[in-house]
C-alpha cells in the first residue's frame, strides 16, 4: 500500500497540480506546423512510422514540400487562411479621443488605419508597435522575424525580441527599408513618399529604396529619405543622449535642424562609434551584434538604474525599459532581477498586465531565491490574483514565496492571498474566501 | 480518479468532426487540434519530459496519424481518449527510438529521457525537480507511473495502451516507487 505523504506520491500530486505547461506562443506554433503539414505531403501515409518530422525527407516528399512552399508564398500579402490577433499572440488595443476601445482583430496582410484622433497599439510579446492618427499600417509578418509596410503616418516601435539577434524586425516604406534587431524607433511618412527615422535606442540600418547605400543610426541619430529615395545631407542630425541629471520636463539638447553640418558620409564617418560588444561565434547576428551600447558614454549599472528611474519618472517607458534590457543582457542575477522588476513597473504604468506578469515571471527566475527574486516571486502573484484573474498562477506563486520561509518580509501578505484564493483552511477572520470569486 | 479531461461532444459529432478533418476540411482540423492540443502535449511531455526539444514535433506526429487512422476510430472511447492512446505510443516510439540512438554516443547530461533541452524553461523549482526525478526511471517505469500515479489509468487501460501485462505494469510501478522513495526530493515536501 503506497503511503500518502511518500515521496512518489508526493511526486505524483505534484505532477497532477503542475502540468506541463501548454503556452499559447507553443501551441500557436504547433498549430500552425501541423496545419501546414496537413497541406504538404501528397500521400495518404504522411509520416512514415518512426522517421523524423523535421530531418531527413525522402526525395519525392522534398519535391512535394518545394512545390507546396511556392504554392504558398505569396506574390501580395496573403489575407485567406490567417489566424486572428488572438490566435497570434498578438494584442490590438485601439484608443479613439484618449478612450480604449474594445481589442479588434489582427489578421497578417490586412491593413491597420488610425482616423484622426484615433491611436493604435500592436503588441506582439515584447514588441510594441504605435500608430500615430492619420496612418495606415500593414502588418505582413507577425511571427518570428517581423515585416510591416507604413503606408502613411507615423508609427513608433519598440522591438524586444525573445531572441535578441536573432529575430528581426522590417518596416518598409514606400521610400526606405528600415531593419533593427532590437530597439525602439519612430518612422514617419511624407505626402511626398519621404520617409524620416529617428532612432530612440539602440542600432537600426537604413536603406533607401530602390538602390542605396545602407546607412545604420545609433540613439538618438535621425535621417531623411526623400521620396525619390536620396537621403539629403541638410537634414542630418547630430547624435544626442539625454541628461540623466536633467530635471523632468526638460529635453536633451541636440544639434537644431539647418545646423551647417557636413555631408552624410562624411557625418556618418565622424559619428562616435558606440562601444560594440563583439558577441560570441553564433550568438546574435555578426553585422548587427545583439549587444550595443547607445552612442553615449558607456554606462554602468548603477547609472543605468538611475537613468531608468528618472525616464520612468518622466514618463519615458520605452526609454526606461530600453537601459533596464541592457542590465538584463549584462548584467549580475542580482541586477538582472533587479531590472526586470523595474521593467515590470513601467508595464504595470502601462497597464500592459500581461507585459508587467512576464516580466515578474522573469525577475523571479533570474534570482531564484534571492531578495528580489522572491520580491518578485511575491508581486507576480498579486498581480496574478488581481489583474491578471489567474487564480491557478497567484496560489502557486505566493506558495512559492511562502517556500522561502516564514520570515520573508511579505510572508503574512501571502497567506492573507492564500486565504482569499481558498487555499488555506485557518484564514483570519475577514479573509476567508468568499462565496462568490469577485472579478 | 480519472484525470482525462472529456470534451462535451456526441460520439457522433466526434466521428465527424475527425472524418472531416481527415477528408482535408481546414476548419475541422483546427477545431480538432485547439479542440485536443492541451491534453495530447500534456502526456506526450510527461512521457518525454517538459523540456524536451522533441516534445513539439511528436504531438505534430499524434495529429497527422489521427488524420491518417480516422476511418479506424469507431466510437469505442471518447476522441480524446483515443487520441491520448496515439500520444502515447508515438512518445513511447520516440523514446525507444532516442535510446537506441544513444547506445551509441556518451551522455553528459540527462534532462528528460536522455536529450538536454536546447532552451530550457524553468518556470517553478518543484516541477523541475520533479521532472529530475522521472529521469532517473527507466522509460518503462516512467511510463507506468505517469500513466497510473499521476494521470489515474487504471492498469487495464495502461495494457491497451502499451501492450504490456497487467502483472508486468504492476511489477514496474513497483520499482518506479522504490526508486523514486529512494531519492531526497526536497522541493517536494
Amino acid at each position: 500500500m503506497t503511503q500518502p505523504d511518500s515521496p512518489s506520491e508526493r511526486l505524483a500530486a505534484s505532477l497532477r497540480d503542475e502540468p506541463p505547461a501548454l503556452d499559447e506562443v507553443t501551441r500557436l506554433r504547433m498549430e500552425r506546423a501541423f496545419m501546414d503539414a496537413r497541406q504538404g505531403t501528397s500521400e495518404p501515409a504522411r509520416r512514415g512510422r518512426g522517421s523524423a518530422f523535421v530531418w531527413g525527407l525522402s526525395a519525392g516528399l522534398a519535391a512535394a514540400a518545394a512545390i507546396f512552399f511556392l504554392w504558398r508564398t505569396p506574390s501580395e500579402p496573403a489575407v485567406a487562411v490567417v489566424p486572428d490577433a488572438a490566435d497570434l499572440g498578438a494584442r490590438v488595443e485601439r484608443w479613439t479621443r484618449g478612450e480604449r476601445v474594445e481589442e479588434t482583430p489582427l489578421r497578417e496582410g490586412a491593413s491597420l488605419t488610425t482616423a484622426e484622433g484615433e491611436r493604435v497599439r500592436l503588441s506582439l510579446g515584447l514588441t510594441r508597435v504605435e500608430l500615430s492618427p492619420g496612418s495606415l499600417l500593414v502588418p505582413e509578418r507577425l511571427r518570428s522575424d517581423l515585416r510591416m509596410r507604413l503606408e502613411r503616418g507615423e508609427v513608433s516601435v519598440e522591438f524586444n525580441p525573445a531572441r535578441p539577434g536573432e529575430e528581426g524586425f522590417v518596416l518598409e516604406t514606400v521610400s526606405a527599408r528600415v531593419e533593427v534587431v532590437g530597439t525602439a524607433f519612430r518612422v514617419r511618412v511624407g505626402a511626398d513618399g519621404s520617409t524620416d527615422v529617428t532612432v530612440e535606442h539602440g542600432v537600426v540600418r537604413v536603406s533607401p529604396l530602390p538602390f542605396g547605400s545602407v546607412r545604420r543610426l545609433v540613439a538618438g541619430e535621425s535621417l531623411h529619405v526623400e521620396g525619390r529615395g536620396h537621403v539629403t545631407p541638410q537634414e542630418f542630425v547630430a547624435p544626442s543622449a539625454p541628461d540623466p541629471r536633467a530635471p523632468p520636463g526638460v529635453e536633451s539638447p541636440a544639434a537644431p535642424r539647418g545646423a551647417p553640418v557636413p555631408a552624410v558620409d562624411a557625418a556618418v564617418v565622424e559619428v562616435d562609434e558606440p562601444a560594440v560588444e563583439r558577441v560570441a561565434e553564433g550568438e546574435g547576428s555578426a553585422e548587427v551584434p545583439a549587444r550595443v551600447a547607445p552612442a553615449a558614454r558607456p554606462l554602468d549599472a548603477d547609472a543605468r538604474f538611475e537613468l531608468a528611474r528618472s525616464l520612468t519618472q518622466r514618463g519615458e517607458y520605452q526609454g526606461a525599459r530600453h537601459e533596464l534590457y541592457a542590465i538584463v543582457r549584462d548584467g549580475s542575477a542580482r541586477a538582472r532581477a533587479r531590472a526586470w522588476s523595474l521593467v515590470a513597473d513601467t508595464r504595470e504604468r502601462e497597464r500592459d498586465w500581461a507585459g508587467a506578469g512576464e516580466a515578474y515571471r522573469r525577475a523571479s527566475e533570474a534570482q531564484a531565491g534571492g531578495v528580489y527574486g522572491r520580491t518578485a516571486l511575491f508581486a507576480l502573484a498579486r498581480l496574478r490574483e488581481q489583474r491578471l484573474h489567474d487564480d491557478a498562477g497567484a496560489r502557486h506563486a505566493y506558495r512559492a514565496y511562502l517556500d522561502a520561509g516564514d520570515t520573508a518580509p511579505l510572508a503574512a501578505q501571502a497567506r492573507l492571498g492564500l486565504c482569499r484564493l481558498g487555499e488555506l483552511t485557518e484564514c483570519p477572520p475577514g479573509q476567508e474566501p468568499p462565496e462568490t470569486p469577485p472579478r | 480518479m480519472r484525470l482525462v479531461e472529456e470534451t462535451p461532444e456526441s460520439p457522433e459529432a466526434e466521428r465527424e468532426l475527425l472524418l472531416s478533418a481527415s477528408a482535408g476540411d481546414e476548419r475541422a482540423s483546427r477545431a480538432l487540434f485547439r479542440a485536443h492540443v492541451s491534453r495530447v502535449h500534456r502526456r506526450v511531455a510527461r512521457i518525454l519530459g517538459s523540456h524536451d526539444p522533441d516534445v513539439e514535433d511528436v504531438v505534430q506526429r499524434v495529429f497527422l496519424a489521427a488524420l491518417d487512422s480516422a476511418p479506424r476510430f469507431a466510437c469505442r472511447s471518447s476522441l480524446g481518449t483515443w487520441l491520448l492512446g496515439i500520444a502515447t505510443r508515438k512518445a513511447l516510439d520516440e523514446a525507444r527510438a532516442r535510446k537506441r540512438r544513444a547506445r551509441f554516443r556518451s551522455l553528459k547530461e540527462r534532462v528528460g529521457l536522455g536529450r538536454p533541452a536546447t532552451r530550457p524553461d524553468v518556470r517553478h523549482g518543484a516541477l523541475d525537480q520533479a521532472e529530475r526525478a522521472l529521469a532517473e526511471l527507466s522509460l518503462e517505469q516512467r511510463t507506468v507511473f505517469v500513466l497510473h500515479a499521476v494521470e489515474g489509468h487504471t492498469f487495464a487501460e495502461i495494457r491497451e495502451l502499451t501492450g504490456v501485462g497487467i502483472s508486468t505494469l504492476h511489477a514496474r510501478l513497483k520499482a518506479a516507487r522504490r526508486r523514486l522513495d529512494a531519492l531526497d526530493l526536497e522541493d517536494l515536501r
